[in-house]
């Protein structure tokens, strides 16, 4: 249900006419300050009470080491973000450093609202890991921040009662397979299931079958981009492979899955740092260990999906040189090492933070570091949401047996390949 | 200057407040987005073009489409039948001089008052795999869903059809108490003198009286269930499969989602139609206007 002020379904323009009122109170309201300085407005989502501390202290220190710059910081949240981000470049209300998730980067690119930054690439490539998604067109758009990746986490617990005596991690696709279903036999008086599988959740769904395709040596585009390879044997596989972990094991959503592996039931799920955080929080009775996600066999490279926080630098702005300083100043060791710490991420962009992270990480957290390095992220594409979603309706289909992984990704295929040639 | 026109003119002093917000915030993106649904614009192109009726040709030949509207259809019918018999039914019972009448008004009426974010979440985990309605089933007996109600193709759209029904009969009950409160208690007691049963005296007192009330609440609550989609984004996102994929929603991805702005106001329009043509039969069917002239 709709608030009656979206009586209509053009809650879309009032939105844009409610943003252009906003944007245009704000600028009202900065006409007081002290007009010498120069004021650079940054966007951001990080507001949780653990992290916004310190990114206005990392702010406060640069305005104290930069006299002559005012930062005004403000705040998105992920339910309309991306829509508010949308809105302020399509009217030109836009500030001049926006945050973007590593997906969204392309879309601006392509349509020319942010800058091009591979010069500064050029100078700051080595000391950053992770441009693969800022890359459009052979040019650098996006400077990476922060880095997220998911990995294997297991009950040592569970493992044990299964009869597997060195509690070791799965390594190939068998042995998951063959560990789960063992762990969903017992019989422990709660029901326990081996691997907890993603249901047909949006936009994650995908995100947990693809390090499955890449670790197969799959891929979605062709190098190039003008063609799918979903129907590619490798893909087939990897999907006929995920159907048979998800028939084996618990489905749930996301959250439901972490709270049941929290909670001691599950053998393995495949998650992200932010259940690092809750293991911290909430300590689980039981052993935890994480792992790189298995591999066809023991040979191959555990290619993981991989995601992030990029800064961008309004192609608008007038002041490109100081924002670009401010980027830069972030995303150096000092302050990622910083910001990591509080967001209570193992993975920053910034080489150098990531190796004093990993010196002081246990090992929960050095598994995310070793999975990062030989981590991916999803093609950048114009097409890409389209992408996104043909393919995870295809591994929606097969997990819930509407069709088999072939002729799924079969019709994905063709269907993507409708999209390359507009 | 005379009178009238100085009259006037506060009248409409006072009125501009609201005059220009109606105009800014609803009657220009109204007609703006008419404009929009036959362009192909899309949120940060540098240029559309007009496109006539593509638009509405692209949404019929939509399977995405076609699906919306079918679950939006199946929403409405499936939902409102219920809510207003419920609602009814609970403004009767707590119409009665029984103690502790207030607490159950206000009780019933709680749901209509808290967040529909904060009631989808609180239903996505009672509906959950290891969810208390999968324990309850199970307890009973009562087969259910292998994935969890919302992740199961067939449950998925009535789970969240019970909850909506749920959350608006408290609302729309007391739209019904404010009807049953306007009848005169004459009218009963002199039917009690007649020897009318309680029966009776419901059927032609009460439900008589009541019709405005009742064509006010089912008209509401028709445009409120066919632009369902708060419940959708939190619980499901329209999945699975496109089970619970409905209008909103997909104007909603069109738009926002994936930028289609001309598309997305085309299926808006289309909503739009739907919802002023059910709106006039059911004035045609309840007789709006009859009553003045009788």
């Amino acid at each position: 249900m709709l608030t009656p002020c979206c009586f209509t379904q053009h809650f879309c323009v009032v939105k844009k006419l409610v943003m252009i009122t906003i944007v245009a109170l704000l600028a009202g309201c900065g006409g007081s300050d002290d007009d010498t300085k120069i004021r650079l407005t940054f966007w951001q989502f990080w507001t949780s009470p653990d992290v916004k501390p310190t990114i206005e202290s990392l702010i406060a220190e640069y305005e104290q080491a930069h006299p002559e710059i005012e930062i005004d910081l403000v705040d998105l949240t992920w339910s309309d973000g991306h829509e508010k981000i949308v809105i302020a470049f399509s009217t030109g209300s836009a500030p001049d450093i926006v945050e973007l998730g590593s997906d969204w980067i392309g879309e601006f690119a392509l349509k020319g609202v942010i800058t091009d930054l591979t010069d500064f690439h050029d100078s700051a490539s080595s000391d950053l890991m992770m441009w693969e998604p800022a890359r459009v067109d052979g040019k650098v758009y996006a400077v990476p921040w922060l880095l997220g990746t998911r990995v294997l986490f297991y009950n040592k617990d569970l493992l044990d009662l299964a009869g597997i005596e060195t509690k070791e991690a799965p390594r190939t696709w068998d042995q998951l397979l063959d560990y789960s279903t063992r762990i969903s036999n017992l019989e422990l008086g709660v029901p326990v299931y081996g691997f907890g599988s993603n249901s047909a959740e949006r936009h994650r769904l995908y995100k947990k079958f693809l390090p499955f395709l890449w670790s197969n040596g799959g891929a979605i585009l062709s190098e190039d981009g003008t063609v799918s390879l979903l129907d590619q044997p490798e893909a087939i596989a990897a999907l006929e492979y995920y159907v048979s972990l998800s028939d084996a094991g618990y489905m749930e959503s996301q959250r439901g899955l972490d709270d049941k592996f929290l909670a001691g039931e599950l053998g393995f799920i495949i998650s992200g740092d932010w259940l690092l955080r809750r293991i911290a929080n909430q300590s689980p009775q039981f052993d935890v260990g994480t792992a790189l996600i298995p591999t066809p066999d023991t040979s191959d490279v555990s290619v993981s999906f991989a995601g992030g926080e990029y800064l961008t630098l309004n192609s608008q702005s007038k002041q490109k040189r100081e924002a670009l300083k401010f980027i830069s100043y972030l995303v150096a060791e000092d302050a990622d090492y910083d910001f990591c710490n509080a967001v209570g991420s193992p993975t920053p962009a910034n080489r150098g933070a990531a190796s004093r992270i990993l010196s002081e990480a246990d090992s929960l957290s050095e598994t995310f570091l070793r999975q990062i390095e030989t981590a991916r992220t999803p093609p950048v594409h114009p097409e890409w949401v389209h992408i996104e979603e043909i393919l995870e309706k295809a591994v929606e289909k097969a997990i819930y047996h509407k069709s088999t992984p072939a002729s799924a990704l079969g019709t994905a295929r063709s269907e993507i390949d409708k999209l390359l040639v507009k | 200057m005379t009178h009238t026109t100085t009259a006037r003119r506060t009248t409409l002093l006072y009125l501009l407040p609201w005059l220009l917000t109606l105009a800014l915030f609803w009657l220009y993106p109204l007609l703006h987005s008419f404009y929009l649904s036959m362009t192909d614009y899309e949120l940060l192109a540098s240029e559309s073009h007009f496109v006539g009726l593509a638009n509405y040709i692209e949404l019929f030949n939509d399977q995405d489409f076609l699906k919306a509207l079918l679950n939006t259809a199946i929403f409405v019918v499936g939902t409102i039948p219920f809510t207003t018999v419920f609602a009814l039914g609970l403004a009767l019972l707590v119409n009665r001089r029984i103690p502790g009448a207030q607490i159950f008004r206000s009780g019933y009426f709680i749901p209509s008052i808290t967040s529909l974010v904060v009631i989808a979440l609180i239903f996505t985990n009672l509906y959950s795999r290891g969810g208390y309605l999968t324990m309850l089933c199970d307890l009973v007996g009562i087969p259910t869903p292998e994935r969890g109600f919302l992740f199961s193709e067939g449950t998925a759209l009535p789970a969240i059809m019970a909850m909506d029904v749920w959350i608006a009969s408290g609302y729309y009950m007391l739209l019904f108490l404010a009807g049953l409160k306007s009848i005169p208690e004459e009218q009963y007691e002199a039917a009690a003198l007649d020897g009318a049963s309680a029966w009776s005296s419901f059927w032609t007192i009460t439900l008589p009286q009541l019709r405005p009330m009742a064509l006010y609440v089912i008209l509401i609550n028709t445009i409120k269930s066919f632009q369902v989609f708060v419940e959708i984004f939190v619980m499901t996102k329209g999945g699975p499969l496109n089970s619970t994929l409905t209008v909103v929603y997909f104007v909603y991805d069109r738009g926002l989602h994936k930028f289609l702005m001309g598309y997305a106001s085309a299926a808006a329009y289309v909503l739009f139609v739907l919802i002023m043509i059910f709106a006039l039969i059911q004035m045609r069917l309840f007789g709006v206007g009859r009553s003045t002239a009788e």
